[in-house]
């Protein structure tokens, strides 16, 4: 009756009063309030006229113990407003009172549809706040099912910022890619597209203004696509892993082997798509399907499939590098071509076809060279680093199978020959540059090696000793030249792990053949010697 | 680094009858006392806060300077970079320390003088090319304040490894006096901002530039070997009065227990997901002024904050939040 009304009036009030302490960091003052307040709302907090005050409270008393860095006492007050909104929502239902309506005049009230939405961002706060306390004590998993009920709800209830909406969204898929969860991943990004392109012209007087926000908007429609490509790899990425045997090449058995395992796991994977947190109001709903179906969520088994995954991303490869161009975004240009170098990589390991398969790795030689002598390796040693090796790598790999598409014929003809020397040596060339930039400033090569780049280092020396070791010449003096600088390399690494043992682990197998071939090595130069000076 | 300076009281503030309340304790310590006459239940009425350094208002420029500046100029020449910000609430005193007036120079005259007066006094077979431009950034916009006619501008990313601002005036200096004459005039074009508060987004930060250049007299072109080049950077950040409310969008500085009430910081706590993955994430807070400064917030180089405030019983909250601010700023170089 009417006690009842005074009571919630006045915890209203208390609720205002320590909220205002809390947000001006007088942390025990707010506490009393909101305490007082909770407490006139006990006995009736699930009833209509309260349960909205109630869990307002329980949030900003969340909010108050996070301030002190007692997270574990946030947490109980969170969880508690959680669960008493989902009981509310079981045995009511309708749209509470907002608190504000306790003050009000009859003819004011608010109608269901506002009282519902108002709750409902309550509640949206209560998962908010929860998904930030999971966070801090390292709850991961849930801290990220949490944010993202948080945007779906953001959808529904609360009223978004398209872009905004977009970039968190697009930033929660790169989450769940970390996790190998490419179903929610790949549902994450589609939405991110669907939800960005409702941003459309921001309208504004000023034209430097609206200039600014479409640049802006040109800039995360970039960034977007970025996340589109890091699925695209991180898929083609993962089924390779899935697929390769140990020396690194497609294993077949295993390919039939997770294929059938596939046509399993179909019926389950409806399943488990029922059971996901969908984003979608029916209006996006289709959209965002739409855009799922142009890309798979499950694992490329066979060159087809990795095929389709890869164009998906070469797509978007496009659609970065207009907004991120070299002159201006150096550092997001090269990351990009990066990626798009390290899709055709993947994509060559599904590719059967040794030719073929040279030529993608001839188009990450095209787009990596240009952009590598362009770069200043005084401000961006890291990058460079990164380029010199992995034009090393590459020109590396396409040496090799050109040996072993050579291999298969009855015999070299020179036409080969020279192009597996000219791979060979450009490989060296490109290892030993990124030798060089290991020097100090005064041209000398490191005594001991730092952690970071210890294996890369190891592993430059390790192919170049085998590279001169592959180069193919008539010459016999030229030949043991060859060889005796294979010899230096390979001595190199053993003598390095003996001084330094802690190195081993990085490079075990590299190790093994090294020491072999530092024994073998000297026994055929001896006996190539003989056969040049037979009267010595 | 992270100093602190607290203004004299102004003739405004003692006419409004403001009291003292912020209080230089010893050298690094200042202190904040709360002077509003409310009962306060538990909690202190005094806040102290730590720095690097604390200047009250008795500290001259050339104290301030020697304890802030002076030993960021011996690295510029050497081919380090350095920055210098001056942060806090319009009417604190930033631009007073930064470039003072006539009779009582700020840093950055300070600064060039020691520049130059450096220059001067090296051996002969050493050639330096030092540089100048001057910006403003208002509303994420560019201007160059030495040509204000060229409109905006933007900022470039070159293989080279800087970011530049592209087409900005690089005017070669040959002494301090005609830089400080170039400064006056650049301040002079600077936005006047609206003095109605609700443009919360207005924001203008001055930055300076001045770049050293030093080679080997005899190796030819700048481009040869022997070329160092160091950047020093001083901004003049806008005022702070807003900060509180960027406080809650930004990144957080402290890695607290502190829930953000605000669901425009959740794209923080999506982000801090995937902790260190080398997936790419998002940069939510790409602003103009940190990409151009991106390269000499480096590990190399030095960065030091002067945070300012006004010691009046008036300027309480604005006071509180700068000090806030700048003692979290402080521990972001301990964390690192």
């Amino acid at each position: 009756g009417e006690a009842r009304v005074l009571a919630v009036r006045r915890a209203v009030l208390e609720y205002e009063l320590g909220v205002n302490h809390t947000d001006t960091e007088e942390l025990s003052a707010g506490e009393e309030h909101l305490q007082r307040c909770t407490q006139l709302l006990e006995p009736h907090r699930l009833s209509p006229d309260c349960v909205s005050l109630y869990i307002q409270a329980q949030n900003n008393l969340g909010i108050l113990w996070s301030e002190r860095d007692e997270i574990k006492t946030a947490q109980t007050y969170l969880e508690s407003a959680e669960a008493l909104y989902n009981q509310y929502m079981k045995e009511d239902g309708n749209p509470p009172l907002d608190p504000s309506e306790h003050f009000m005049a009859e003819e004011e009230k608010l109608t269901d549809q506002e009282r519902s939405k108002r709750f409902e961002k309550a509640y949206t706060h209560t998962l908010y706040y929860l998904a930030q306390v999971y966070q801090h004590l390292e709850m991961i998993e849930k801290a990220a099912q949490y944010c993202h009920t948080t945007l779906k709800r953001q959808l529904e209830y609360c009223g978004y910022y398209p872009v905004e909406w977009a970039l968190n969204a697009a930033t929660l898929s790169q989450y769940y890619l970390s996790k190998q969860c490419f179903m929610e991943s790949r549902h994450c990004l589609a939405a991110a597209s669907v939800i960005f392109s409702q941003a459309g012209q921001v309208p504004s007087a000023e034209d430097s203004e609206t200039e600014q926000d479409q640049q802006d908007l040109r800039q995360r429609k970039a960034d977007i696509a970025r996340c589109w490509i890091k699925y695209c790899l991180n898929l083609l990425q993962s089924a390779r892993k899935l697929l390769e045997d140990n020396i690194g090449e497609l294993d077949p058995d295993r390919q039939m082997e997770l294929k059938a395992q596939r046509k399993k796991e179909e019926d389950e994977k409806e399943k488990g798509r029922k059971k996901a947190v969908l984003f979608g109001t029916s209006d996006i709903c289709d959209s965002v399907l739409a855009m799922e179906e142009k890309v798979s969520s499950v694992y490329p088994l066979d060159f087809q499939e990795a095929r389709e995954i890869f164009l998906v991303g070469q797509n978007y490869v496009q659609e970065a590098k207009e907004f991120f161009q070299v002159d201006g975004y150096v550092t997001d240009h090269i990351e990009i071509v990066q990626d798009h170098s390290a899709l055709f990589k993947v994509l060559a390991f599904f590719e059967e076809d040794y030719e073929r398969r040279c030529k993608m790795h001839k188009r990450r030689i095209d787009m990596l060279e240009p952009i590598y002598a362009d770069l200043n390796p005084q401000y961006y040693l890291l990058i460079s680093r990164q380029l010199q090796f992995e034009l090393a790598d590459t020109y590396y790999e396409m040496m090799d199978l050109k040996v072993a598409i050579g291999n298969r014929l009855e015999e070299l003809d020179s036409h080969t020959i020279k192009k597996i020397n000219s791979l060979a040596q450009l490989a060296i060339k490109y290892y030993e540059l990124f030798l060089d930039s290991l020097r100090n400033p005064d041209k000398v090569f490191p005594e001991e090696l730092e952690e970071d780049v210890l294996r890369p280092a190891m592993v430059a020396k390790f192919h170049i000793a085998r590279l001169y070791g592959k180069l193919i010449t008539s010459d016999s003096k030229k030949q043991l030249e060859n060889m005796q600088t294979s010899l230096e390399y390979y001595t190199f690494l053993v003598d390095y792990c003996e001084k330094y043992p802690d190195a081993v682990r990085a490079i075990e197998t590299e190790l093994e053949l090294s020491k072999e071939m530092v024994s073998l090595l000297p026994t055929r130069m001896e006996r190539l010697r003989a056969k040049l000076c037979p009267f010595i | 680094q992270v100093a602190l300076r607290i203004r004299s009281m102004s003739a405004a503030e003692l006419a409004a009858g403001a009291r003292t309340i912020a209080h230089r304790r010893d050298e690094q310590v200042v202190v904040l006392e709360d002077p509003s006459d409310a009962p306060h239940a538990s909690c202190s009425r005094e806040q102290s806060y730590i720095f690097d350094v604390a200047f009250d208002p008795t500290a001259t420029q050339e104290t301030v300077y020697r304890a802030t500046t002076h030993g960021l100029v011996t690295g510029v020449l050497s081919g380090c970079n350095a920055t210098i910000f001056t942060y806090g609430p319009t009417g604190c005193g930033k631009t007073y320390t930064m470039l003072g007036t006539d009779g009582e120079p700020g840093i950055c005259v300070r600064a060039l003088g020691e520049l130059f007066q450096a220059i001067e006094d090296t051996s002969g077979d050493t050639e330096y090319r030092i540089t100048v431009s001057y910006l403003e950034i208002y509303n994420e916009m560019i201007r160059d304040l030495l040509n204000p006619s060229r409109g905006h501008l933007q900022l470039w990313e070159d293989a080279g490894g800087t970011v530049r601002v592209a087409g900005i005036t690089e005017i070669s200096a040959s002494s301090a006096q005609e830089v400080t004459q170039l400064l006056a005039r650049g301040n002079r074009q600077r936005t006047q901002e609206p003095t109605a508060t609700n443009r919360s987004s207005s924001r203008s930060h001055a930055v300076l530039q001045l770049t050293v250049c030093r080679w080997h007299r005899g190796r030819g072109l700048c481009r040869g070997r022997g070329l160092r080049r160091g950047h020093l950077f001083m901004a003049d950040l806008a005022g702070s009065e807003r900060a509180a409310q960027t406080q809650n969008r930004g990144q957080r500085m402290k890695e607290g227990a502190h829930i953000n009430r605000s669901l425009l910081a959740l794209g923080n706590c999506i982000k801090a997901l995937s902790g260190q993955a080398s997936s790419k994430y998002i940069n939510y807070r790409d602003s103009k002024l940190t990409r151009l400064l991106k390269g000499s917030l480096g590990g190399s180089s030095r960065t030091v904050m002067i945070a300012h405030i006004s010691p009046a019983s008036t300027a309480f909250h604005e006071s509180r939040s700068t000090l806030a601010y700048a003692h979290r700023a402080r521990s972001i170089r301990t964390a690192v």
